[in-house]
């Protein structure tokens, strides 16, 4: 047994598990071994041990750990102290060093193999060995053990150094690549360019040029993509398809020159580099592209070339700027780069430790973080994109960022809100130039694309051109134009007019062309003439021979005032709608052509006589209302009405805006005219042709109620009950209108209420029911108004299918077929009608669940005295704590249980007398009334007679008169006796039903 | 509750003392428990032994030999623990199963006659409606039970609305006869009483033929209670009366000749004389009850009286029985009550219907609507004493 020794106890036995989860062995803790066998001398180990644990129980560091062992104990007191539990505590132990020492021997052998096959592979580099001596510790190889096997081992050859010339190239391509991205950190080399460190491993970097190579084939063409794909081309040589250590050495060798100047400054002084110089070469050496490792050893390499000593234990420790690779110390403060501002740090997205910005993957979690650092980065550069005018580029960037980040991310929607107005003002830009080209005008395209050249050059527009190629097809055009308007400088006459014309066709917007022909006027137009049409003039004349002419038409009143534009057109013709009812006037018509004008040709004078302006006639209860817009004072308004049903006239007199005609009678049709009559200049009146409308009074109608909500295959039917007079609008509002029932409404609000759906009879369609609530509107119109009906409140919800009501005894057993997704029902009942819906005041519901239904089989209701029942069945949805009901008034969803109106008949059967030798039947419902006439029959045996010619007939009860009890003595009886009571004839079920009395009253013994 | 004094195994249907107790090893590790054939295991598989973990028996009071005391598993002599087996066949026995009497249920019934629906759908009323309304509740006891019922019947018949494919023959597949074992417990604190169900479901086929009936449906002579379902539209008298108005199944055997089989194996393995009746309670359950309601009388029992609804009503399952008896007495003749009184010394008839209605084309529009299923599950229940307060 070992020895205990309380002062080196903490520290072997309990510091190792302080603060995990895991304790020390039995055995260990107690400092036993597993051959210990004396229980005695066990026992007294324990007790030490325990009592040692008691005063350390409140050790600062390890008292948490050790309160946990002394909880324990009483435990590892039943296992080691008793023998045979000790055994098995034993042979656990041991199995458990067994399959240790199996695991151990199978990492050593794992190591052995990887030790060979890099032998085989042509040997080990120093990066490499330095992971297998990581390796073989943990392990557990000695170390001794391992660095003899891994001197066995040759060296790798040294790689070739990549030459000058080749650095050079990919030197020039990451610049190139750089100032497109605008991060100066790419330049640094071929690993920087793909976010990775110098001493990244072959699988990462193919995985990283794999991923990069995806990109740059979705990426779209320009200078971007064209130096990405130099990049990845030379890093598949220089990187992949060769040792890239040759590539980091030349990248070394190049550091270790740039920084020997310094280095030599630095020894001159005083023979050595001292820790503050070091740590500055190796800083420099850090921001030239070397990771801290490599920088360390090029600046012991630089002293050994020049004769000194470095004094300086380690590496710096950097975190270098993810964009332009400034190395700042890790323990300050800064949290952005000091001369770009970049992020220094990210936190992962996976579980959001904090991360360098260049890391490629996380510290925790191994989430790859590039893609992600990336997107941050371009996300960043995307304000500077848009001022160098590069939206396009900038919308590509914010895509990617939104792809990786997420649309959610706080930066993917900070650089959304900078980047979207750009984009759209681009594209409105392209619409114009779309526009302009369409309407051919180059000019105009031309002006709009040098604008999108500046503002938004790489954008393309819809049919994918880039500005720079849809200006080159506008400069075409507006070539054409001039050529066409340089040929017609040469020419003359008309000749000269068709090439102007030719090259305004060319460019519409070619303003020396217009100014050319502005020059040569027009032909006037022929015979002009005026007349009253309705409510307006309508002039007409002969065109003008000019091609293209337009005409500009002027109104002169004989009553004076100059002359004034009636308007302008291309047509032969035009209304004026403006001219004063009852003037004397003459119209001039003079062709037009840009600013050349020809000379008018004018009407005759002709009398404004116009009929009277929105004229309108409505039918009431009793009435019928006409309306119109006076013409001032001019002429006077004449109406006549004409009874349809016996062609009677009447003259009416009218005020000066209308008339309300009360002398109707509701049903009868009439025709009303109303004429204008004017004073001509001469004396005579002159009457217009007069405005004609029918009318045909009604009663007014009453409110449409109980609409009937139906779904069927998509579309919702809305049935009514036709009203006696007017005609039915139903409207679909998204909202509950909140209409009071039986108000007037003015039919023109009916557009604001909602959709007013087709009818059809008595049905109207919604074809597009819109997904959730929405209530159906019916309104009557009649004459000038809508009266407001009872909406119906509608969810478009799947109908319930199939309901069926059985009857079991006084209750009825309701089923249905759930339609797919519902899970909730509504059931309503009455019992004198179809409930009307789920709101219905006169219906009992309850709302069931499909769980519900599920372990009820069904649904049971409760039919109390009642013999029918009608039974809804509503889908239903829970939509913000509120239950809505679907509609239900299809077939499937409604039952009935209806049975007609059958007497229940129930007896009962006892034994009387002293000696129980008597059988007393009595009818005990109904109470009172006729009774049918009923059979009671007896059988032999212990099984009830099913039908009366099983049995004999022992007694006769009920019919007219007939007695509704009975007295049998059972004297003479075979026992065991069977009696059971029958209606005597089959037509007495159609009328009542018999009930039977439990069997003990049935079966005599 | 008191434990039971023998305890019928699920599996291969052999009583057992709980004096007596075996479990086996649940060691992993051939090399440390080495793996010994299993003769029992292979008699009751009708195979070669197979290798398997070794088997203890263990010895104690009456009722306690199973008894595990909370955190001291029994373990094998190689230290791992050992759970609980049936000292004949060894086959696993469902957790705490010698706790509760065991009282097993055999449902016998010609094919088509809708047992597996009836086991399914009597299942899930004894869960959902019949347990609660008793202060009760269902337990479903092994892996095997719990796999069949959720995976497969519930699913079936309550998730997809679709009827049960008829059971498979023992013939052709071993795990049919691997039974459906649930714990009943029906009220609440010391009235409470546990009864271990256990549902065998046989094909129809295989009870039609004595020597499979015989060889694989043993279970039967064994059980404590026999459920025989009767299809009504197999029966000629009830064919002609309802005419085309139903959809109707293919007649099979009478159940009158299977009845007289399963007797007969009864009293063969029980050792009964002739002359003496088979004490084994026996439920003829008239199946799909609804399809013959065009044909019974409107106020009929099975649809007038009142269920049992947290109170097992005696009066009421009498009524009901002497209804359906003598409809089946119209149907059948007398013939066949008859020889049920002659065989058994305690039955009673019921009117029941697993599914409530006719499936369309083999499925359910309306789901499960159950009539009256748990009608012949109560009576046996009552019938052994197992209803509390009764």
């Amino acid at each position: 047994m070992r020895p205990f020794d309380p002062k080196t106890y903490l520290a072997e036995v309990v510091a190792p598990h302080a603060g995990s989860a895991e304790l020390p062995g039995l055995f260990e803790r107690y400092l036993l071994d597993l051959d210990d066998g004396d229980d005695a001398a066990i026992e007294a180990r324990m007790t030490e041990v325990k009592r040692y644990w008691d005063k350390k129980s409140t050790h600062p560091k390890y008292g948490t750990t050790i309160e946990t062992l002394r909880e324990r104990h009483g435990e590892a007191l039943l296992s080691l102290g008793d023998a045979r539990e000790r055994a098995k505590v034993v042979d656990e132990a041991r199995e458990g060093q067994r399959q240790a020492a199996e695991g151990a021997r199978r990492a050593v052998e794992d190591w052995d193999r990887v030790v060979a096959q890099l032998a085989a592979a042509g040997g080990l580099d120093p990066a490499r060995r330095a992971q297998l001596e990581k390796l073989a510790d943990r392990a557990g190889i000695p170390r001794e053990t391992a660095r003899a096997k891994l001197d066995a081992v040759p060296a790798a050859p040294e790689p070739e150094l990549l030459d000058a010339s080749q650095r050079s190239v990919i030197a020039a391509a990451l610049a190139a690549l750089a100032r497109d991205l605008r991060e100066p950190r790419v330049r640094l080399s071929l690993f920087h360019a793909f976010g990775l460190d110098l001493d990244a491993g072959r699988e990462a970097i193919a995985a990283r040029w794999r991923e990069r190579s995806e990109a740059s084939r979705r990426d779209s063409h320009g200078s971007a993509k064209a130096n990405w794909d130099r990049v990845l081309a030379l890093a598949k040589i220089h990187l992949l398809d060769n040792d890239p250590r040759g590539y980091v050495h030349g990248l070394s060798l190049e550091i270790r020159e740039a920084l020997e100047p310094e280095a030599i400054k630095a020894v001159a002084d005083d023979g050595q580099i001292d820790e503050v110089e070091a740590e500055h070469l190796q800083r420099q050496a850090v921001a030239l592209g070397l990771t801290p490792e490599l920088a360390q050893q090029a600046i012991a390499e630089l002293a050994r070339e020049n004769g000194a000593v470095v004094r300086s234990g380690g590496t710096v420790d950097v975190v270098a700027c993810p964009n332009c690779n400034r190395p700042h110390s890790r323990g300050g403060d800064d949290e952005r780069c000091q001369s770009c501002g970049t992020a220094l740090f990210i936190a992962c997205p996976g579980c959001g430790r904090r991360n360098d910005a260049t890391a490629a993957s996380c510290g925790g979690c191994g989430t790859d973080l590039h893609r992600h650092a990336a997107a941050i980065r371009a996300l960043a550069k995307l304000g500077a994109l848009l001022e160098e005018g590069r939206v396009g580029q900038a919308r590509e960037d914010l895509e990617e960022a939104t792809r990786v980040l997420g649309p959610a991310a706080p930066e993917v929607a900070a650089a959304s809100r900078e980047v979207t107005p750009a984009v759209e003002a681009a594209k409105r830009s392209w619409a114009e130039v779309e526009a302009a080209t369409a309407e051919r005008r180059p000019y105009a395209a031309r002006r709009l694309l040098i604008e999108l050249g500046r503002t938004a050059a790489d954008f393309p527009g819809p049919g994918g051109d880039l500005p720079a190629s849809a200006r080159a097809a506008a400069e075409g055009q507006i070539a054409e134009a001039e050529e066409l308007l340089a040929r017609a400088t040469g020419l003359s006459g008309q000749e000269r007019e068709r090439a102007l014309v030719a090259a305004l066709g060319a460019a519409a917007d070619c303003e020396r062309a217009e100014r050319e022909l502005d020059k040569l006027p027009p032909a006037s137009p022929g015979a002009v003439a005026a007349e009253p049409s309705g409510a307006r003039m309508t002039i007409g004349w002969e065109p003008s021979v000019t091609e293209g002419a337009r005409y500009a038409v002027t109104r002169v009143s004989a009553a004076g005032g100059g002359e004034i534009l009636v308007g302008e057109t291309d047509r032969p013709r035009i209304e004026d709608p403006k001219a004063v009812a009852g003037a004397v006037v003459r119209y001039s018509v003079a062709a037009v052509r840009g600013r050349a004008r020809s000379a008018a040709a004018t009407s005759e004078p002709a009398l404004v006589a116009l009929e009277v302006a929105d004229f309108a006639l409505v039918a009431g209860d009793g009435e019928a209302r006409l309306s119109w817009r006076p013409h001032g004072g001019a002429g006077r308004v004449l109406v006549e009405r004409r009874d349809e049903s016996d062609g009677t006239e009447t003259a009416l007199t009218p005020d000066a805006a209308g008339l309300t005609d009360r002398s109707v009678v509701n049903g009868r049709r009439y025709t009303y005219r109303v004429r204008v009559e004017y004073p001509r200049p001469g004396g005579e009146a002159l009457r217009t042709p007069g405005a004609t409308a029918f009318a045909e009074p009604v009663e007014r109608p009453r409110p449409l109620r109980d609409l009937v909500v139906r779904s069927d295959a998509g579309a919702v039917s809305i049935d009514f009950q036709p009203p006696a007079s007017g005609t039915v609008v139903v409207v679909k509002c998204r909202e509950d209108p909140a209409l009071e029932v039986g108000a007037d409404l003015d039919p023109a609000r009916l557009s604001a209420l909602g959709e007013s759906l087709p009818v059809s009879g008595a049905t109207a369609t919604d074809g597009d029911p819109p997904p959730g609530r929405c209530f159906y509107q019916p309104l009557t119109l009649a004459g000038a108004t809508a009266i407001v009906g009872e909406p119906a409140r509608h969810v478009a919800l799947p109908e319930i299918a199939n309901v069926r009501a059985l009857a079991n005894g006084r209750r009825a057993q309701v089923t249905w077929q759930w339609p797919e997704g519902v899970t909730l029902a509504r059931v309503a009942w009455r019992h004198d009608r179809q409930p009307v819906g789920t709101e219905d005041p006169k219906a009992t519901g309850v709302d069931y669940r499909l769980g519900e239904y599920r372990d009820r089989g069904g649904c049971s209701l409760d039919l109390g005295e009642q013999s029918s029942i009608f039974v809804a069945v509503y889908p239903a949805l829970r939509v913000e704590g509120e239950i809505v009901y679907g509609s239900a008034a299809g077939k499937g969803a409604r039952a009935t249980l209806r049975s007609e109106r059958k007497t229940e008949v129930r007896y009962s059967v006892r034994r009387a007398g002293r000696l129980q030798k008597r059988l007393e039947i009595e009818v005990s419902e109904p109470a009172e009334g006729v009774l049918p006439e009923l059979v009671l029959v007896g059988r032999e045996g212990d099984i009830l007679p099913r039908a009366v010619s099983d049995g004999t007939v022992l007694a006769r009860l009920g019919g007219d008169g007939g007695p509704r009890a009975s007295s049998l003595e059972l004297r003479g009886l075979a026992r065991p006796l069977a009696v059971r009571l029958f209606l005597d004839s089959a037509g007495a079920g159609g009328s009542h039903v018999l009930f039977d009395p439990m069997a003990d009253e049935l079966l005599i013994g | 509750m008191a434990r039971p004094r023998t305890v019928l195994c699920p599996y291969c249907f052999e009583p057992w003392s709980t004096k007596l107790a075996a479990f086996r090893c649940t060691s992993g590790d051939a090399a440390r428990c080495p793996r010994q054939p299993d003769e029992p295991q292979g008699r009751l598989r009708g195979t070669e032994p197979p290798l398997a973990p070794r088997v203890l028996q263990r010895q104690g009071r009456l009722g306690q030999a199973f008894a595990v005391k909370r955190g001291s598993p029994v373990r094998c002599e190689c230290g791992a623990p050992a759970r609980p087996v049936c000292p004949s066949c060894h086959s696993d026995l469902p957790q705490r199963f010698a706790e509760a009497p065991s009282r097993s249920m055999g449902l016998i019934g010609t094919k088509a006659a809708g047992k597996s629906n009836f086991i399914a759908v009597a299942l899930h009323e004894l869960e959902h409606r019949v347990g609660p309304r008793f202060d009760g509740s269902l337990m479903l006891l092994d892996d095997a039970t719990r796999d069949r019922v959720d995976r497969e019947l519930m699913p079936r018949l309550y998730r997809e609305g679709a009827v049960l494919e008829a059971t498979r023959s023992a013939r052709g597949d071993a795990t049919v006869r691997a039974p459906l074992v649930a714990r009943l417990t029906l009220g609440a604190g010391g009235e409470s009483s546990q009864s271990n169900l256990v549902f065998f479901d046989s094909a129809g086929e295989d009870l039609q033929s004595l020597d499979v009936l015989e060889r694989e449906a043993r279970y039967i002579t064994q059980s404590h209670g026999l459920i025989l379902l009767l299809d009504p539209l197999q029966i000629q008298a009830v064919r002609d009366e309802l005419g085309g108005s139903v959809e109707l199944p293919e007649a099979s055997a009478d159940a009158y000749t299977m009845l007289g089989r399963v007797s007969g194996l009864i009293r063969e393995a029980r050792g009964i004389p002739a002359g003496k009746p088979i004490d084994a309670p026996l439920a003829i359950a008239v199946s799909k009850f609804d399809a013959v309601r065009p044909l019974l009388p409107e106020g009929h029992a099975v649809f007038a009286l009142p269920s049992h609804d947290g109170r097992f009503d005696p009066q009421v399952a009498r009524s009901i029985s002497a209804a359906v008896r003598s409809d089946l007495g119209g149907w059948l003749g007398e013939r066949f009550d008859s020889f049920v009184k002659q065989e058994f010394s305690e039955f009673a008839y019921f009117g029941v219907s697993a599914l409530g209605a006719s499936p369309v084309d083999g499925r359910l529009p309306n789901g499960v609507a159950p009539l009256r299923v748990e009608d012949p599950v109560l009576w046996m229940l009552d019938a052994w004493g197992a209803i509390p307060g009764r």
